[in-house]
């Protein structure tokens, strides 16, 4: 299992800035954080000469461990759209560098700005409401106009058409069941009728998309840090890729995250999401598409849970969270189940 | 579960081993945490996933197929060939079970698969039984393993604390 000791990162990440910097660094206050179920998040101070005093630097290093569940990561994809779209108005960390080499930390990673907030997790317990009414309204209006901004985003002729995706508007579906169905095969060590149903309803059912988007692909509560009532940055970027839109709306509105609760996200009604995301990008919701992708969303989210069984099972990833995410399999099959039979799950 | 007993089994062990005991800092909290291990290591070579929940899982699936083959019987299209193993599934080891079980799941699999590429050249209300049939299957195998799923614990896990 991938698990450098904190010495030799330390050393690993100065070696490596003074390289990027050409200056001596320092690096202190390491540690390791234990959000994300997939990438390896490590905090640390780092302190280097710029002009003529020594400057230090709150930040994160994310990297993509070589047994994880999305192995082999590669850091460029989330580096490029961070830098990208850092003066879109979507707030997103500074990026400072990145490597998909092993020779530095054995691992893809890139280096990002520490930015202050909380996370608000989607599992709230006994299924009540993550907000008061005031911060709800504040964070919704927030987070429908971060997607509203990064789907309005241009980015031909940016370093994001690099991105991995769909280029055609009649394809970008059957692009991401394609991809999804590869994961599947590579991780199932047993068949699920469930996910084959899904998978011949998904092909049955691909809309066409109205334009291709940058997207976040994994655009939830979650995956924001909050501070003083307001959305400080959007986080893990690691599914981002080229597509339909309307794939990040269905993602939003899945069942597991918002629990109980009858607000997407616990942040925003249904018709009010579509309403203000068409108002601020012009992209008109159509709501057979968004639930399209509620479908292909718990579908994916149903395939990494087989992928994270899998990679503890066999692949040397001794992380017990990935055994943890296995067993919660057939909660993600039961809102799947629910779906393909036409109910609300 | 999707992992094996055993695999989890050494997966604590490892957490109590490497992630876990070094970061106690109370002498007796590391006393239970290996007198944890020490249970584990005795009790892996008796354990096995529990045989009726499995047993039962084959009984769903040995209906369900059944159910299909004879809705097809008189249909110019027939389903993938099935036929009951030889074997009771009660006569079975508990690994066996298993077998047998993931080898029936991936003939529901085809099963499904034909009936999608097939349906146009069947009896309407045959196409539709087969669904029914098939469908009930999976709704009653994923009520079985949803009612043995305690809560998750992610947004304890996520935290590192109580939620």
């Amino acid at each position: 299992m991938y698990q450098p000791s904190e010495s030799e990162l330390r050393e690993r990440l100065t070696a490596f800035i003074e390289q990027q910097t050409g200056k001596p660094a320092s690096v202190s206050r390491l540690t390791r954080y234990s959000v994300g179920f997939s990438w390896l998040t490590y905090g640390f101070e780092a302190t280097w000469e710029e002009g003529a005093a020594r400057q230090s630097h709150q930040l994160i290093a994310r990297i993509g461990p070589p047994d994880g569940i999305f192995a082999p990561y590669s850091a460029a994809p989330q580096f490029l759209v961070l830098k990208a779209i850092e003066r879109t108005g979507v707030p997103v960390p500074r990026v400072y560098w990145y490597t998909d080499s092993p020779q530095t930390l054995g691992a893809p990673f890139f280096v990002m700005e520490k930015v202050a907030g909380e996370a608000p997790l989607p599992w709230v317990p006994g299924g009540g409401s993550a907000f008061d009414d005031t911060t709800r309204a504040a964070l919704g209006e927030q987070f429908v106009a971060a997607l509203a901004r990064l789907h309005s985003f241009e980015w031909r002729g940016t370093p994001a058409e690099r991105l991995d995706g769909a280029r055609d508007v009649g394809t970008a579906a059957a692009a991401q069941i394609e991809f999804w169905e590869r994961y599947l095969r590579r991780h199932e060590r047993r068949r699920y009728p469930i996910l084959e149903w899904a998978l011949l309803w998904l092909r049955a059912n691909s809309p066409r998309a109205p334009r291709i988007s940058v997207i976040h692909g994994d655009y939830r509560i979650g995956n924001f840090l909050v501070l003083d009532g307001r959305i400080n940055a959007i986080l893990d970027w690691e599914l981002v890729h080229l597509g339909d839109p309307h794939q990040d709306l269905g993602w939003m509105c899945m069942r597991a995250f918002r629990g109980r609760s009858p607000l997407m996200c616990h942040l925003i009604a249904r018709e009010e999401l579509y309403r203000r995301y068409h108002e601020l990008s012009g992209i008109a919701v159509d709501p057979r598409a968004v639930a399209f992708y509620e479908v292909f969303g718990t579908f994916t989210l149903a395939v990494m849970h087989v992928g994270a069984a899998n990679c503890f099972e066999g692949g040397g990833f001794d992380d017990l969270r990935m055994a943890a995410m296995g067993a919660q399999l057939w909660r993600l099959l039961s809102q799947l189940e629910r779906l393909l039979s036409g109910e609300t799950p | 579960m999707n992992n094996t007993l055993h695999r989890l089994i050494d997966g604590i062990i490892i957490a109590l081993e490497r992630e876990i005991i070094p970061h106690v800092d109370d002498a007796y909290a590391r006393g239970q945490a290996f007198a944890v291990m020490d249970l584990l290591r005795n009790m892996r070579s008796r354990l096995e996933w529990s045989r009726d929940i499995t047993l039962a899982e084959v009984g769903l699936q040995e209906a369900a197929l059944a159910r299909v083959d004879e809705l097809c019987r008189a249909q110019a299209e027939r389903p993938p060939a099935w036929k009951p193993s030889a074997a009771a599934a009660s006569t079975l080891s508990t690994h066996e079970l298993e077998q047998r079980r993931d080898r029936l799941e991936t003939e529901v699999c085809n099963m499904l698969k034909w009936l999608a590429e097939h349906r146009a050249a069947l009896d309407p209300v045959v196409a539709h039984a087969v669904e029914a049939t098939l469908a009930g299957y999976m709704r009653d195998a994923v009520k079985r393993e949803l009612a043995l799923t305690a809560n998750p614990l992610f947004a304890e896990i996520s935290r590192g604390a109580n939620a």
